[in-house]
């Protein structure tokens, strides 16, 4: 059973509400002048925006269908990156550019590769964290936090390149749109998933371990923010002048190469170790349950790809089949994880033996 | 291998959920209204150089202390500018709006070509000097396709203000804003006039497109009545 995040006597709702209502607020400010500029530039922009963030979440929930997150969820997260993060990050980042700009100046290009990171990244992994916190039966580990903290950076993503567009818009009065069509490419297209959706997900993903690992306070606090100063300074890189001179070249996206790499690098530890305890747990299972070769397909974000491709090719009722035996093999292996009452661990067990 | 191990899910009404909840809430409500608070308290002494034109003399050492011109726009004036040696004069500048955090920051209130002009008298010497061949005491206004102002001088000398438009520093990706003022003293025998007293102000495009339309319409409207502050000032107008 999902733990929603939307449900009674849930604090982190309230917190979670007042700053979304806040952020929606000054949002639809932007869409009115857009919508009001009469141009069909801006309004195709929103489109073409919040048409490939509902994209990229159906896409990964498609994928990942033996590990999806609650859709309330989701949207919660999302919502959180796209209407509260991006709400506070513009004072703040004004307020922070204004303190350190003695120090840093904005004419040396470096001054929001500093100040942005600081505040965005902390900003959207708060998120992240009360959906781990209100959530926590629903977290089944460090890639849950991978996958929120993605989810927050996409809604920031989003609505930040909205904010672009309008503030391209109304720079050129509402007439001239060629600005705003370099912005939707350079921001779209060439950089989407390496920029803030990358980020976050690293960050999301020291969090969650955190709150799910094993480990002494020491290690969590150290993986927790070594992940954290990560994502910001690929955020920092991203921001800086060093690829300033590419200006509108496709070679933009070189940028977010190296936070690419490093969220590579993080989903094979994550699944790395993951497996590892997959495989230790299913030792402790009846025999034939969960066989050694599946342990991969199942936690293993990207063999799970790899899987749910091949059962397109399946007839209808088998690849219905298959799914729903992967579905209860998970299941049995996160209630013996986190330590779930033997009758649960148990019903799942025979909902396993029912799809075998 | 075993660091990743999951601990137990723990009870959602668990102490940590109430914890975490206001801790979210705290910090969100710091960088909303802490931060901002913070760097207005610093402002007075802050040296905001963000948009400073290459080349120009700002020098944020000498930026002392905030001029208001109403509750709005705040200059840091140099040294310089306030001895009253325009030459070199520069100043940073802030704007903001009291009911909200937007606004806009900016380096360049300065002056051009003005090296040898400390004072009107001192002007219209150095112009005569310039101007040999031509009746260059026999002063007026010439009207042209920008907005002007006649103005007269302390002596009766006449002169123009000249909006003088807006430039920005790239076709392409423009991310920063020239706008500002002339005042040019005018021969009536020659259509070129020369420019004694040049007011610009430089701002971020990316700024001044955060504000909405009212907005930055009152904010025109400030920084045009600073530059009549200005130019009666420096130049002892006594009739517009």
């Amino acid at each position: 059973m999902h733990e929603s995040f939307f449900r009674r006597n849930n604090l982190a709702v309230w917190v979670w509400g007042v700053f979304c209502f806040l952020g929606a607020a000054d949002f639809l400010d932007v869409i009115e002048f857009a919508i009001s500029s009469g141009q069909t530039f801006g309004m195709a922009a929103i489109a073409v925006s919040l048409f490939l963030g509902i994209s990229v979440i159906w896409l990964l929930r498609w994928l990942d269908v033996l590990d999806q997150e609650p859709l309330g969820n989701v949207v919660a997260v999302v919502l959180w990156g796209g209407l509260a993060a991006i709400y506070v990050a513009g004072p703040a980042n004004d307020a922070l550019g204004l303190l350190i700009g003695s120090v840093v100046t904005e004419s040396s290009g470096w001054l929001w590769a500093i100040v942005a990171p600081i505040n965005e990244e902390l900003l959207k992994v708060l998120g992240v964290a009360l959906i781990i916190v209100a959530c926590r039966k629903d977290i089944h580990g460090v890639m849950d936090g991978v996958f929120y903290g993605a989810m927050a950076g996409l809604g920031f993503e989003v609505v930040e390149n909205i904010y672009y567009y309008a503030s391209a818009l109304q720079a050129a009065g509402g007439t001239e749109i060629t600005a705003g069509i370099d912005l939707l490419a350079l921001r779209t297209y060439y950089a989407f998933a390496s920029s803030h959706m990358a980020f976050t997900a690293i960050a999301g993903a020291g969090l969650a371990y955190a709150a799910t690992a094993s480990a002494t306070t020491t290690r969590k606090v150290l993986v927790a923010s070594g992940l954290m100063i990560t994502a910001g300074v690929l955020h920092g890189f991203w921001n800086s002048p060093i690829f300033q001179e590419l200006g509108d070249s496709p070679l933009y996206i070189l940028r977010g190469v190296p936070a690419l790499l490093v969220l590579v690098a993080v989903l094979m530890w994550v699944s790395k170790h993951e497996v590892t305890l997959a495989l230790s747990v299913a030792k402790r299972l009846p025999k034939g349950l969960i066989l050694k070769e599946e342990i991969p397909g199942l936690v293993n974000p990207l063999r799970r790809v790899a899987s749910a491709v091949k059962r397109t090719r399946l007839p209808a009722r088998e690849r219905k089949r298959q799914i729903q035996l992967r579905n209860a093999q998970l299941a049995v292996l996160r209630a013996v994880m986190l330590g779930y009452e033997q009758k649960i661990v148990d019903a799942r067990i025979k909902a396993v033996r029912v799809y075998r | 291998m075993s660091n990743i191990r999951l601990m137990p899910a723990e009870d959602s009404k668990s102490k940590a959920l109430p914890i975490v909840a206001v801790a979210v809430a705290a910090v969100m409500a710091f960088a909303l209204f802490g931060l901002p608070s913070l760097a207005s308290d610093v402002d007075t002494s802050a040296t905001i150089d963000s948009t400073t034109p290459a080349g120009s003399p700002a020098s944020s050492e000498e930026q002392v202390e905030c001029q208001r011109v109403g509750e709005t726009l705040c200059i840091y004036l140099e040294a310089e500018w306030k001895a009253g040696d325009v030459g070199t004069g520069f100043a940073n500048w802030r704007y903001t709006f009291p009911s909200n955090d937007k606004g806009a920051i900016g380096a360049g209130l300065y002056m051009q070509d003005l090296a040898p002009i400390v004072s009107t008298k001192e002007a219209l010497d150095w112009w005569i000097s310039q101007c040999a061949g031509y009746e260059c005491t026999d002063f007026e206004a010439i009207a042209t396709g920008t907005t002007t102002n006649t103005v007269t001088l302390y002596d009766g000398t006449r002169a123009i203000t000249q909006f003088t438009g807006y430039t920005v520093n790239s076709d392409e990706n423009p991310d920063i804003i020239q706008f500002g003022q002339s005042v040019a003293l005018l021969p009536q025998t020659q259509n070129a006039s020369v420019v004694i007293f040049d007011l610009t102000f430089v701002a971020s495009i990316e700024q001044l497109s955060n504000l909405s339309e009212a907005e930055l319409e009152q904010f025109y409207t400030d920084i045009d009545e600073y530059f009549w502050i200005l130019i009666e000032e420096r130049l002892a107008v006594v009739g517009a």
